[in-house]
């Protein structure tokens, strides 16, 4: 326990405060009460001794010094007695404190809105930088991945089917259950519509063009994009910051052939694959339902898909797989490359992989129904 | 304050991962105030035992006792408030990388110290001087700082609570030669001045002939535990090789005043 004991000098008018008991951090609310209430009216001198003190830690030395230096500035005579020399070697040289100093601001109105208006301003030039480095990213990947298939040695071929395995094979189980979910929804909810116009047999119609055109390849590339873009920029950014990377450079390794063209082309092997089978599992479960519930059997389902719907309205959605691959590989691996070190921007890269590979699949889903409409596929 | 019964006291150690055994029945004392460097070869334990102690891994059996409480059997809130009393350097800093240097340093102290925000900063800017770092670091984030800073750093943080003791592992390895000298000046002036117990995990020669009151060796699963002559002494042939290896010998010479050791001249020769 700690406790102060003051001694007061008659012929000197000084104060001897002897400091006893264990002084350390976790008493700083005695420290100040014991501190404030040192009579200091009529003193001349304090002497602050500190032989009997079992424990001084730095924290409890550094209150007490700002008590003695409050009472040197209010004209006594302060002394320390058997302090750790170093201590005040550490007191000294502190900066000043830059949140009292800091005067105030007679332009309360201008500041700010000068202020939102740089900050527009660095938005501006820092999503352009970043736009730039993507598309810069974009095309050296596409050069490094053209040499790699001109000089198939170069690939590398386990790598591509690890890969495969991962974002491919791994993802079956849930891309089976997407497709047949979405199938389930379609079937049940166009089917019932249908049924009462008397017209239930035209659902056939309905869930092929929806899934082979549209549905199955852009849910498929959805959920691709949720689990292996965030993968991709982990893994990256992971190496990025152990300095993995700097080691393949060092090495005389590109790691963009090490590390990106590998994962570009799994996906442009996994994705239309899935999707291809998203296809199949959503209309072999539209044929189960329609039999199930809208009585059209299996017969009259297969030869209404082979009459009605074109090999193209399936060519139409799978065409889109590839771009939605490269996408979706590019956006996670570049955000793993923009990974600087720190926790935190490892968690915004992988976040901002997501998020911008679902967005860009989107947007290019778009562009794609605008062009097919156009040139009338 | 000082007392003979020892700090920490660890007895009839076991640690096995599967049927892969770590330590077989390690006792150890750690007394107050002393300075105990640890040594072993790659693989014997040292990091297992560190965290035996630290609570980040529950040993296999036997019995860690803190000024007399078992570890292992105090409840988790006690054993956290005995934590505060510890500081942990950790061999790559362990800074955390989403908060700045200041933030690293105060955070313990925000969290268990009843400091006012002023007195924090400003304790925080002492604990900086301390480890010897400029007042300007403190708004940088780690993946901006060089290693040896990041171990700095890592100690002013460490030092944050002002503890009575300290674990460091490995604090100089990554240093070169001159920052590991003032890092160990660094350790052994906070040790006389805050009145630190020191455990040290090091591989560092010079720390362990220079800081060290004591050295553990994990060997064969177990502890040899002396004053440096007195480990040299130990017959044991990893002891011998690990001591007796040029480069120990190198530095237990003696300095000439008249001719300094060359450096290409053969270590025999200056030692017969």
């Amino acid at each position: 326990m700690m406790d102060l004991q003051t001694q007061y000098h008659e012929a000197s008018r000084s104060l001897t405060l002897t400091l006893t008991g264990d002084w350390q951090q976790s008493g700083a609310p005695r420290i100040h009460a014991l501190l404030s209430q040192v009579p200091t009216q009529n003193i001349s001198a304090i002497t602050c001794d500190a032989t009997q003190a079992s424990r001084l830690d730095i924290s409890a030395a550094w209150l007490i010094f700002k008590h003695m230096q409050q009472w040197e500035q209010a004209g006594i005579a302060i002394q320390f007695s058997h302090f750790p020399k170093e201590y005040f070697a550490y007191f000294r040289q502190l900066p000043p404190d830059d949140t009292a100093t800091q005067p105030l601001q007679p332009s309360a109105i201008w500041q700010p809105l000068q202020e939102k208006v740089s900050w527009l301003g660095y938005l501006l030039t820092d999503s352009l930088t970043q736009l730039r480095s993507a598309i810069s990213f974009f095309g050296y990947t596409l050069s490094v991945t053209g040499r790699g298939l001109l000089q198939p040695r170069r690939l590398r071929i386990p790598s591509i089917f690890y890969h495969v395995f991962t974002t491919g094979l791994q993802a079956i189980p849930i891309i089976v259950l997407l497709a047949c979910l979405i199938s389930i929804v379609i079937t049940y909810q166009g089917g019932s519509e249908l049924k009462n116009l008397g017209a239930s047999i035209y659902t056939v119609d309905l869930v092929a063009v929806s899934i082979l055109r549209e549905l199955g390849v852009l849910l498929t590339a959805i959920m691709v994009a949720g689990r292996s873009s965030s993968a991709f920029a982990a893994e990256i950014g992971i190496m990025k910051t152990n300095q993995e990377i700097d080691a393949l450079k060092v090495a005389g390794l590109n790691p963009y052939e090490i590390l990106v063209v590998p994962r570009i082309l799994a996906l442009l092997i996994a994705l239309p694959l899935l999707t291809l089978l998203a296809d199949i599992l959503a209309l072999a479960m539209a044929a189960l339902i329609s039999t199930w519930s809208l009585d059209i059997s299996t017969d009259q389902f297969v030869t209404r898909l082979q009459q009605n719907i074109e090999v193209r309205t399936f060519l139409a959605g799978i065409i889109k797989a590839p771009f939605f691959a490269t996408v979706i590989a590019i956006t996670g691996t570049w955000n793993g490359m923009q990974v600087d070190g720190s926790a935190e921007s490892l968690g915004k890269h992988t976040t901002a992989a997501v998020v911008q590979a679902i967005f860009i699949v989107l947007f290019l889903d778009a562009v794609f129904s605008i062009f097919y409409y156009s040139i009338g596929f | 304050m000082r007392t003979n019964a020892p700090l920490i006291s660890i007895k009839q150690l076991v640690n096995q991962f599967g049927s892969q055994c770590v330590h077989d029945h390690l006792d150890l004392d750690i007394h107050n105030h002393e300075i105990l460097g640890i040594v072993g070869g790659s693989g014997s334990g040292k990091s297992v035992l560190l965290r035996s102690i630290l609570g980040l891994q529950r040993p296999y059996s036997g019995e860690i006792f803190f000024n007399g409480e078992n570890l292992l059997q105090i409840s988790t809130e006690h054993f956290s408030r005995i934590k505060h009393h510890w500081g942990v350097l950790f061999q790559r800093g362990a800074l955390f990388s989403s908060l700045s240097v200041a933030d690293n340093i105060m955070l313990p102290m925000k969290e268990f110290s009843p400091l006012s925000p002023l007195e924090q900063k400003e304790l925080m800017y002492i604990k900086l001087n301390m480890v010897g770092l400029e007042s300007q670091v403190a708004g940088k984030y780690p993946s901006q700082l060089s290693g040896g800073m990041i171990k700095r750093v890592a100690l002013a943080r460490a030092l944050a609570l002002d503890p009575i003791l300290l674990f460091l592992d490995e604090p100089t390895s990554g240093l070169d030669p001159i920052s590991a000298a003032e890092f160990d000046e660094l350790i052994v002036s906070l040790h006389t001045n805050l009145d630190l117990t020191v455990v040290m995990v090091t591989h560092d020669m010079d720390s362990l002939f220079t800081i060290c009151d004591r050295v553990a060796v994990l060997v064969d699963k177990n502890m040899v535990v002396g004053t440096l002559p007195e480990i040299m002494e130990t017959p044991h042939p990893w002891i011998q090789q690990y001591f007796g290896g040029v480069r120990a010998l190198a530095r237990s010479v003696p300095h000439h005043q008249s001719a300094p050791a060359t450096p290409h001249k053969p270590t025999g020769q200056t030692n017969g």
